[in-house]
């Protein structure tokens, strides 16, 4: 089941008629909370902004759940990461102190050393992700679309449960 | 932007913030008395709660908080209460209060529905079968003061009362019956003394026998001085010859008398040794008057402990009732020292949290200060007490905020009654220190039920009391002394005396207007104990004396006469022989001493006029010598 929903995300995502921007800028901004290893308020923050803004919902999904994945290998690369910016970065361990007497700034457990590293990445390949997805939509649009579409397993998966419900809901406009 | 999507949560968000504005009120108040509840173990109801968003805080209209030992009763009730919460800390989950404003609190006011929980009303009707297993649990959990204390109070409560009844005492009383000579020790005493006497006496007359043995000797001495006779000395060698007689003679007789003299010291010792018998014969008859006045079950005319027994029963439950806070405040006020919350594990690396100094670090609880206003005047109900005064730092960490939990609150009942309570509860180190002073004048005390139903059953009905009352809690140690004194009281007794001490303890009780009442409880090594003092005891006891006194005293000296009269045979068999024997040594040693003297006498005499005459027939031998040297002179000048 999670694999044919992932397969379904996967396929929806490159179907005709999202914008590259909505699909890269939402498999970004998935990608953001995928790789921090908790529920923190910044995560919360990320969803809202996938929710409000006019981004492709199922590219967040499934960057969300790529990210989730792939972050167990790289834990221990944000651990480092962030201890080394939380503990030897002596120019920034004012902006520490002060972000840990502030009253909201612990929610977001900043000064967890996974959280801040894995944060650290996931901002900094930001940019580059949103532009390597777009342009990778792009290619695929033009050039392989039309031959995927005449494969049997994207007709099945397509006219599945889900793939049905999903369309139901998209159509009234709630979701891209 | 999703506008559909924003439409989407936009509305459901504002439905929810109107439910949350609509209901928070209700939700908070329902909140504050659950968890009040759980704490207290009785009901906890606030009334007409409103939360503020600016400030954040809170205020409410009453609030009561029933007592749980007696439902029917708050343990004290407020009128508005108001408190702004610090946000930022808020933001973190902190609730800091800098101050509370508590108005007119009241205690111990009169509920009008039962505040017992509906789980303790069960479990009270449960009790009898519950018992059982409570003791089982109590076995592994430390025991509360008031299980500590509870055998010591207990005790105190079911104390027996002893027979005072005179008239029966007098009836029943067989003096000869308790008098059993094999149980009087002064007598055996006596008995054991005397054939003591006996066997001394035997090794006296030994010794009376070794001394005339001298008595040869001392003849021969005499008989020797005799033969000197100091007329028949005509020279100077016979003088001399007769002194070394008489020098031997006065030997022999400084030697019978120095071998005299020691054998009289060694003998009038041993006479003497028995003579300290009387003095311990003295010291057992007191004994044996005790242990038959003991057995004769006279009561003690001093009366102690009496008033233990009329005020005793009331005190106790009310000292049982008074420990149950002190337990209260010790398991409710948190050392800081709970586990930790238990965490999720993190199925991710967890990594690690980096903490960074803190300008200043908060409990999850803190009202810094409750200021307590006891209401004006003029709204005071003269049945309540009304309080006025300050609580400072209640944490849930002391270790954190640094500061004890103290209390100093004072109040009025009635414009008479003033109460005053000063308490800390100190939690900051690993050995929790509690310490409370409670001081209370002018009470009026309606009705107080004093006596027992076995003695005297009593009530005092009208009375000013007054108190102060000291406790030291420092970890399981327990300390705690009271001073209550009883002014212009009256009394009302239940039914008529049933007997003598009755009735003397009704005489004193209607004629006294007041008594003082000490009372202390300490525990050492875990077990309690209880000391309990009245100047009541002496009012009772100096009456008792007057009134049964000369009773029993006669029936004393009734059983000391018996006892002297059983004593004094055996006595007078010990002294009539112990005085017949010293009379036959002291007499015979006399008789030795006078013979003895008498010799030594003769002989120095006898020395002194044989060295008389030999002072004289030297002297004359001298003359004759001079006298021939002149005559020899003068016939030289003659030839020439």
């Amino acid at each position: 089941m999670f694999i044919i929903k992932l397969l379904s995300d996967f396929l929806k995502i490159l179907r005709a008629g999202q914008a590259p921007g909505q699909v890269a800028g939402g498999f970004a901004l998935g990608s953001i909370v995928g790789l921090s290893p908790t529920l923190t308020l910044q995560g919360l923050a990320i969803w809202l902004i996938i929710l409000i803004l006019d981004v492709n919902l199922s590219a967040a999904i499934l960057a969300f759940t790529f990210f989730s994945l792939v972050a167990y290998v790289f834990d221990p690369i944000f651990h480092s990461l962030g201890y080394l910016l939380l503990v030897d970065v002596e120019a920034l361990k004012g902006l520490w102190t002060t972000l840990y007497n502030a009253p909201i700034a612990p929610l977001t457990r900043f000064n967890n050393t996974v959280v801040l590293g894995s944060l650290s990445v996931a901002l900094l390949f930001f940019f580059p992700l949103y532009w390597g997805i777009k342009k990778l939509y792009i290619a695929y649009r033009d050039h392989l679309h039309t031959k995927i579409e005449q494969w049997k397993i994207y007709k099945i998966v397509s006219k599945s449960v889900i793939v049905q419900w999903y369309l139901k809901i998209r159509d009234w406009g709630i979701v891209a | 932007m999703r506008t559909k999507f924003v439409l989407f949560i936009l509305f459901p968000a504002l439905f929810l913030f109107l439910l949350v504005y609509l209901f928070a009120d209700q939700w908070i108040e329902s909140g504050l008395e659950y968890s009040g509840e759980k704490v207290v173990g009785a009901k906890v109801e606030i009334d007409g709660l409103s939360v503020t968003l600016s400030p954040v805080g809170v205020e409410f209209a009453r609030l009561q908080v029933a007592n749980p030992q007696d439902g029917w009763k708050n343990i004290f009730e407020t009128g508005k209460v108001k408190f702004a919460l610090d946000f930022g800390q808020l933001l973190r989950s902190k609730f800091i209060i800098e101050t509370m404003e508590v108005n007119d609190l009241i205690l111990g006011t009169k509920r009008d529905t039962d505040g017992t929980l509906e789980g303790k009303k069960q479990e009270q009707t449960e009790q009898p079968a519950i018992a059982s297993a409570s003791s089982d649990t109590s076995a592994t959990a430390p025991a509360s003061f008031a299980q500590q204390a509870a055998p010591v109070l207990q005790a105190k409560e079911e104390k027996k009362t002893p027979v005072f009844d005179i008239e029966r005492i007098q009836r029943e009383l067989k003096v000869d019956s308790i008098l059993n000579v094999q149980n009087l020790r002064t007598v055996q005493y006596y008995d054991s003394v005397k054939q003591e006497v006996q066997r001394a006496s035997e090794q006296w007359e030994t010794t009376l026998a070794e001394i005339d043995k001298a008595k040869p000797k001392l003849a021969e001495v005499e008989t020797n001085i005799k033969a000197v006779n100091v007329a028949e000395i005509k020279n100077l060698e016979s003088a001399k010859s007769a002194l070394e007689n008489v020098k031997r003679a006065y030997e022999s007789a400084n030697e019978v008398s120095k071998s005299f003299t020691e054998r009289k010291a060694a003998l009038t010792d041993q006479v003497n040794r028995f003579s300290s018998a009387y003095a311990e014969g003295e010291r057992l008859t007191k004994e044996d008057f005790n242990a038959v006045i003991g057995l004769a079950r006279l009561p003690d005319v001093s009366m102690r402990g009496l008033a233990e027994l009329i005020l005793g029963q009331e005190m106790m439950q009310n000292v049982g009732k008074y420990l149950y806070w002190v337990d209260f405040a010790r398991n409710n006020i948190p050392s800081g020292l709970g586990n930790p919350e238990k965490e999720e594990p993190n199925r991710r690396l967890e990594g690690q949290n980096i903490h960074f100094p803190v300008e200043r670090s908060y409990p999850k609880l803190w009202i810094k200060k409750i200021l307590v206003s006891g209401g004006t005047d003029k709204a005071q109900n003269p049945e309540y007490f009304y309080l006025k005064g300050e609580v400072l730092d209640i944490s849930n960490n002391q270790r954190i905020t640094g500061q004890p939990l103290t209390a100093l609150l004072s109040g009025t009942k009635g414009g008479t009654t003033s109460l005053s309570f000063a308490g800390r509860f100190d939690r900051r180190t690993d050995l929790p220190v509690d310490d409370y002073q409670v001081k209370l004048a002018g009470l009026n005390v309606g009705e107080m039920k004093i006596g027992r139903s076995d003695f005297l059953p009593s009530k005092i009905t009208r009375a000013v009391a007054g108190a102060d009352v000291v406790v030291k809690v420092p970890g399981n140690r327990f300390e705690s002394t009271s001073g209550i004194a009883f002014e212009n009281l009256t009394m009302v007794f239940d039914s008529a005396p049933k007997n003598t001490v009755e009735r003397i303890v009704k005489d004193v009780l209607s004629a006294i207007r007041g008594f003082n009442v000490r009372l202390r409880l300490w525990n050492s090594g875990g077990k309690f104990d209880m000391a309990f003092a009245t100047d009541l005891d002496d009012q009772i006891s100096s009456r008792t004396r007057k009134v049964i006194g000369d009773e029993v005293a006669r029936m004393q000296n009734e059983i000391r006469s018996k006892v002297n009269e059983k004593i004094a045979g055996k006595r007078k068999e010990f002294e009539t022989l112990f005085n017949q024997k010293k009379e036959e040594v002291t007499g015979k040693l006399k008789a030795y001493e006078s013979q003895v003297n008498e010799k030594v006498a003769m002989v120095e005499g006898k020395k002194k006029e044989v060295e008389k005459k030999i002072d004289e027939e030297t002297k004359k031998q001298a003359e004759g010598v001079k006298k021939k040297a002149e005559e020899k002179i003068k016939g030289l000048f003659k030839k020439n």
